[in-house]
C-alpha cells in the first residue's frame, strides 16, 4: 500500500462512514422494498432490455401474447418451479394452439426453439441481473440458445445487490445446482468497440415483472 | 525483427487511427461514469482476499481437490504448459474428440495448446468473436480482453470474406449475424469444451466465468467433455470471495456493473442430451503452475499473483496503446504482460519490457494497488544482468554526470546542442534522437544563486529540485522558494542527488538504491531536526514517496517518505486563503492544465488545478495520461521512445488544444518540454503565470 498518513487515514475513515451510511440506507430502502423495483427497472433500460411490470397472470399472459406474434413453431420454458409458470404454460397451450410449449425438462431438442421463457431464482437491482439455477444442459441451453428470451420474476424477488446473495448462491451450489446471472442481452464489441447484440445469447431480452406477492 | 523495427512499423500502422487508444478511451469513458461505486474499502478487502489466497495455495489446492472428488470431477495439476497440453491431448485421444469448442482462455494461449491439439488433428474453433478473428488471421491477441482491438472493421471483414468464400461487409452487425450461424453449428457438433476460468472455489469446486458473449455457456451446454484450464492462482476460499471481486472486476475491465454473464458452474451438470438420452458429463479441472509456485516465493513480485486481469494498467498504458500487444507483450501484454512473461515464459522474452516508460499510470489504475512500475523495474533488472542492459540504456543511466559536465561550460555545451552535426554525433553514440529539442543551460545552476531564505516562523522546508530544474530552470526554484518564504517558511536546498529516476526506469536497481541511500540519509537527518521535503518536480516527489521506501525498506526511507510532499499538495496544506494572500490574482486567465503522471496528491486532489482556480484563473482539465516524454524515455532515438513520444504527444496535445486555454500549463520540467516540442500553443510551469503580491 501507498504511504500511509494522516490524510490518507482521514480520508479511509470518511469512506468508511460513508460507505455504512450507503449501505444502511441501501438495505433499509431493500427491506421495505421500495426502491428495488424502480432500479432494477432502470437498470435493466440502461442495458437495452426492455421491463413489463404486470399485475395479475391475465396480464402477462396478454403482454406474452403480443410477443410471440411472430413465433411460428416452439416456446421453451424453463426456470424454477412457480405458479406462475404452471399458470402460463397452461394458457399459454390453451391460446396458441399452433405453438408447442415444451418444459425445459423434457429432453426436446432446443435448435429450433425461437423464443424461451425463464423463471429465474433472484434478481438484482442495482445491476439489473437475473440469476437462474440449472442442472442440465438443457436448461442453459433454454436460457441461451433462443434468439429472444422472456425472465418472469415476482416483485419480492429482486434483492439489491450482490453482497445480499451470499448464502443463497452457496446454497445452491451445496445442492449440486449451477447458477448463471444475466445482465442483459448478449453483447460484443470486439470490431472497433461497436457494440452488437446477440453475438452467441438472446439477441432480445425481456423481463417482467409480477407486481404481487410471489406464487 | 528487432524491437525497434516493431515499434516503427506499429506506428506507421496505427498512425492517427490509434485503434488501442481508441478502444481502450472508450472503455475509460464507461468506467468513468460508475467506478466511484466502489469503496477504497473494498478496493483494500479484495486485495486481502488475494493475497490470503495465494498465502494458502496448498490448502486451497486440496480442498478443491475433494471438492471435486465429491463431484466426480478430477483436478490435475500441471507444471508446465507442455505438461497440460499432454493431457488435454490424452483426453481427446481416449473418447475420441475431433472438435474442439474453445471459450476464451488466456490461459490456453499461454499454453499455447491450438498448436498441440492442431498437430494431432484436433480441430479447435475459438468462440470468442475477438479471439476468432486473430484465431483466422493467424495472429496472437493483441490485448488481453479485446483480442482484436488492432483491426479495422475492414480487416475483420476481409479475414471473414476469405474464410468464407463469399463477400462479408465491413459492418459489425452483419459479421456477427454470420458468425453467430456458425458458431452455433459448431456448438453442437463439438466433443469438447475447454474453458478458462475467472476464479474457482475451492469450498464446492465452482468454477467462475465471466463474459459478455455468453459463449462459455453455449459450449458448456451441449459438450460432453468439459475441460478448465486456468492458471493455480485462481483459486479462492470461498463463494463471497468470489461476489467481492465480482463488485470490482466488472467495472474495472468494462466499465459495467456485471458483466452480461457470470455462472458459477459445478462438474455436477449434465451435457444437453445428444439422441434423446442425458449423458453425464465428463468435467477435468487441469491447473497449470508454470512458474506462479516460484513466483509465490519471489518477495519481490509477488503480488502480481493478485492480478484480476480486469486489464485496467492496459487501459492507461501509454506506450502500449500506441503499439499495441503484439509488440508491447509476448503473450501477455501491456505493463501485466512484463512480469507474467517473465513468470510464465521466461526472462529472455521480456525483451519488450524497454517499452515501459514508467510513468506508473499502471499502478494508479490498478484496483488492487499492485505496484507494477515497481515490479517491471525489476524485471528490467533482472533481463539486464542476465541478458545485458540495452547500450543506450547505460549510457542514459550517467544522465546526471552529463547533465553535470556539460552545465561546466553552458556557452560552449548550448552551442554543441544546438548545431545539427553534433547533435547528428549525439544521437549516434549516445543515443538523443536529433529531432528532441534539448533545454538551455544556463550561466548559472541553482547552487550558485541561492542558498537559503526566510525564518522559521512556521516552520523548515527543504526544496529538493532535482536535477533540470536545478542546471535548467532554477528561476522557478528561487520563486518557490520565495512563496514559501512569504508564508512563514525558512527554505533551503540542501545538496542531494538527482531523484535517480532514469536508473529506476532502466532497471538500474543497485545504482538506484544508492542514490536513494544517499538522499534518504540527508533528509533524514535534516527531518530529525524539524524540517519536512517539499519536492518541485513531481517525479522527485515519486521517488521520495513511492520508489524509496520500496527500494530501501527502512525506518528512514519510511520516515522521509512521511515527512514529503508535492509542492503544490504543500500549499494546500498551508491554505488556500495564506496563498491568496500573498499571491496576485491571475483572473481572466485561461489554462489548459496537463496532469504530470507522478503528480500525485495524498488526498487525491488535483492540486496545480486548484492552485489556480484559488488564484482565479478560469482552468480547462481532462485527464489523459502521460505526456510521452517521461524523462529520458522519449528522449532515445528512433523506435526506442522518440517517435512512441511523439505519437503520444500528437494525441494529447490534439485534444488540449479542442479544450479552450490560452496555455498549456504543467508542473513538471519533462511534461513541459514535450509539449515545447509538440504543441503550438503557449507552455508554462504555474510558478511562470503568479507573482508575489509585495512586489507590486
Amino acid at each position: 500500500m501507498r504511504v500511509n498518513n494522516l490524510f490518507v487515514e482521514k480520508l479511509n475513515l470518511l469512506d468508511t462512514i460513508r460507505n455504512c451510511f450507503t449501505k444502511w440506507t441501501d438495505r433499509v430502502d431493500s427491506c421495505m422494498g421500495f426502491d428495488n423495483l424502480k432500479l432494477f427497472m432502470n437498470r435493466l433500460e440502461d442495458l437495452g432490455v426492455k421491463t413489463y411490470l404486470c399485475h395479475s397472470i391475465e396480464d402477462l399472459l396478454q403482454q406474452i401474447n403480443s410477443l410471440i406474434k411472430g413465433v411460428k413453431t416452439q416456446i421453451l420454458i424453463t426456470g424454477s418451479e412457480t405458479e406462475h409458470k404452471k399458470q402460463l404454460i397452461e394458457k399459454l397451450k390453451k391460446d396458441n394452439q399452433n405453438i408447442r410449449v415444451i418444459s425445459a425438462d423434457s429432453t426436446t431438442p432446443v435448435y429450433d426453439v425461437e423464443l424461451s421463457i425463464g423463471f429465474p431464482e433472484l434478481a438484482l437491482a442495482n445491476t439489473g441481473t437475473v440469476i437462474y439455477r440449472a442442472s442440465s444442459g438443457i436448461e442453459e441451453a433454454s436460457i441461451y440458445f433462443p434468439e429472444i428470451h422472456i425472465s418472469i420474476i415476482s416483485k419480492n424477488k429482486i434483492l439489491y445487490d450482490i453482497d445480499d446473495i451470499e448464502n443463497y448462491i452457496d446454497n445452491f451450489l451445496r445442492k449440486g445446482e449451477s447458477l448463471y446471472f444475466v445482465t442483459g442481452p448478449s453483447s460484443t464489441a470486439d470490431i472497433e468497440g461497436e457494440i452488437v447484440r446477440g453475438v452467441h445469447g438472446p439477441r432480445t431480452f425481456y423481463v417482467f415483472i409480477m407486481d404481487g406477492e410471489s406464487k | 525483427m528487432s524491437l525497434e523495427k516493431q515499434v516503427l512499423e506499429k506506428l506507421s500502422l496505427f498512425k492517427d487511427n490509434w485503434p488501442m487508444l481508441k478502444n481502450n478511451l472508450r472503455i475509460r469513458e464507461r468506467k468513468d461514469k460508475i467506478i466511484s461505486e466502489i469503496s477504497l474499502e473494498l478496493l483494500k478487502e479484495v486485495r486481502k482476499i488475494k493475497e490470503e489466497s495465494i498465502e494458502n495455495l496448498e490448502q486451497n489446492i486440496e480442498r478443491l481437490r475433494r471438492a471435486l472428488e465429491e463431484r466426480g470431477a478430477e483436478l490435475k495439476i500441471a507444471r508446465d504448459g507442455l505438461e497440460a497440453s499432454k493431457m488435454v491431448l490424452e483426453v481427446c485421444k481416449q473418447y475420441g474428440v475431433k472438435l474442439v469448442v474453445k471459450s476464451k482462455s488466456l490461459t490456453t494461449e499461454e499454453i499455447e495448446l491450438n498448436k498441440v491439439l492442431e498437430s494431432e488433428n484436433i480441430k479447435v474453433i475459438e468462440t470468442d468473436l475477438g479471439e476468432r478473428i486473430v484465431q483466422l488471421a493467424g495472429q496472437k491477441p493483441s490485448h488481453i480482453l479485446g483480442p482484436a482491438f488492432h483491426m479495422t472493421r475492414k480487416e475483420v471483414a476481409e479475414i471473414f470474406t476469405e474464410y468464407y468464400g463469399r463477400p462479408i461487409p465491413p459492418d459489425p452487425q452483419q459479421i456477427v449475424l454470420e458468425v453467430r450461424r456458425e458458431f452455433r453449428e459448431n456448438y453442437q457438433k463439438a466433443g469438447m469444451a475447454i474453458t478458462g476460468a475467472n476464479f474457482i472455489i475451492a469450498d464446492n469446486g465452482a468454477m467462475v466465468l465471466v463474459t459478455n458473449e455468453g459463449n462459455d455457456r453455449l459450449a458448456l451446454a451441449f459438450a460432453p467433455i468439459h475441460v478448465v484450464i486456468a492458471g493455480v492462482e485462481k483459486i479462492l476460499s470461498s463463494t463471497r470471495d468470489v461476489l467481492k471481486i465480482l463488485k470490482i472486476l466488472p467495472r474495472n475491465a468494462t466499465g459495467q456493473r456485471l458483466s452480461t454473464y457470470v455462472s458459477f458452474h459445478l462438474p455436477t451438470m449434465t451435457s444437453y442430451p445428444r439422441e434423446a438420452r442425458l449423458n453425464a458429463r465428463k468435467t477435468i479441472y487441469i491447473l497449470i503452475d508454470n512458474g506462479r509456485m516460484k513466483a509465490r516465493q519471489d518477495e519481490e513480485i509477488k503480488e502480481i499473483l493478485y492480478c484480476i486481469r480486469c486489464a485496467s494498467c492496459l487501459q492507461v498504458c501509454p506506450p502500449y496503446n500506441m503499439v499495441g500487444g503484439h509488440v508491447f507483450g509476448y503473450i501477455y501484454s501491456g505493463p501485466m504482460g512484463i512480469p507474467w512473461t517473465m513468470i510464465t515464459h521466461g526472462l529472455e522474452k521480456t525483451y519488450f519490457s524497454q517499452l515501459c516508460n514508467t510513468c506508473g499510470l499502471c499502478r494508479e489504475a490498478c484496483p488492487l494497488d499492485i505496484n507494477l512500475p515497481y515490479i517491471n523495474s525489476i524485471v528490467k533488472e533482472r533481463y539486464g544482468k542476465r541478458f545485458g542492459y540495452p547500450a543506450l540504456n547505460k549510457i542514459l543511466k550517467r544522465y546526471e554526470s552529463l547533465i553535470t559536465l556539460a552545465s561546466r561550460t553552458p556557452k560552449l555545451s548550448n552551442k554543441l546542442l544546438n548545431s545539427n552535426s553534433a547533435r547528428k554525433i549525439i544521437e549516434k553514440f549516445i543515443g538523443i534522437d536529433s529531432r528532441r529539442p534539448l533545454p538551455r543551460f544556463l550561466e548559472k545552476n541553482l547552487g550558485e544563486i541561492f542558498t537559503e531564505l526566510g525564518s522559521p516562523e512556521k516552520g523548515n522546508v527543504i526544496l529538493f529540485t532535482d536535477s533540470l530544474i536545478y542546471y535548467m530552470y532554477p528561476d522557478w526554484a528561487v520563486k518557490a522558494a520565495k512563496i514559501l518564504s512569504s508564508l512563514g517558511y525558512r527554505v533551503i536546498i540542501p545538496s542531494l542527488k538527482s531523484c535517480g529516476m532514469p536508473l529506476i526506469q532502466y532497471g538500474f536497481m543497485d545504482d538506484a538504491r544508492r542514490i536513494a541511500e544517499y538522499n534518504v540519509e540527508c533528509l533524514y537527518n535534516l527531518i530529525k531536526q524539524g524540517y519536512v521535503v517539499v519536492s518541485l518536480e513531481p517525479t522527485a516527489q515519486e521517488c521520495l514517496t513511492n520508489y524509496y521506501p520500496k527500494l530501501l525498506e527502512t525506518e528512514k526511507a519510511r520516515t522521509v517518505a512521511e515527512n514529503s510532499y508535492g509542492y503544490f499538495e504543500f500549499l494546500k496544506k498551508i491554505g488556500w486563503r495564506d496563498v491568496r494572500r500573498i499571491l496576485k490574482s491571475i483572473e481572466g486567465v485561461h489554462v489548459t492544465y496537463h496532469l504530470p503522471c507522478h503528480s500525485r496528491a495524498r488526498d487525491g486532489s488535483i492540486v496545480v488545478k486548484e492552485f489556480l482556480e484559488a488564484l482565479g484563473a478560469k482552468v480547462y482539465f481532462k485527464r489523459l495520461g502521460c505526456c510521452g516524454l517521461a524523462g529520458t524515455w522519449g528522449m532515445k532515438k528512433n523506435g526506442h521512445g522518440y517517435d512512441i513520444s511523439i505519437e503520444i504527444g500528437r494525441y494529447l496535445v490534439g485534444e488540449y488544444e479542442k479544450l479552450g486555454g490560452e496555455f498549456i500549463v504543467t508542473e513538471c520540467s519533462i511534461c513541459l518540454q514535450q509539449f515545447q516540442h509538440v504543441s503550438t500553443l503557449p507552455i508554462r510551469h504555474p510558478l511562470q503565470l503568479v507573482q508575489l503580491a509585495s512586489i507590486e
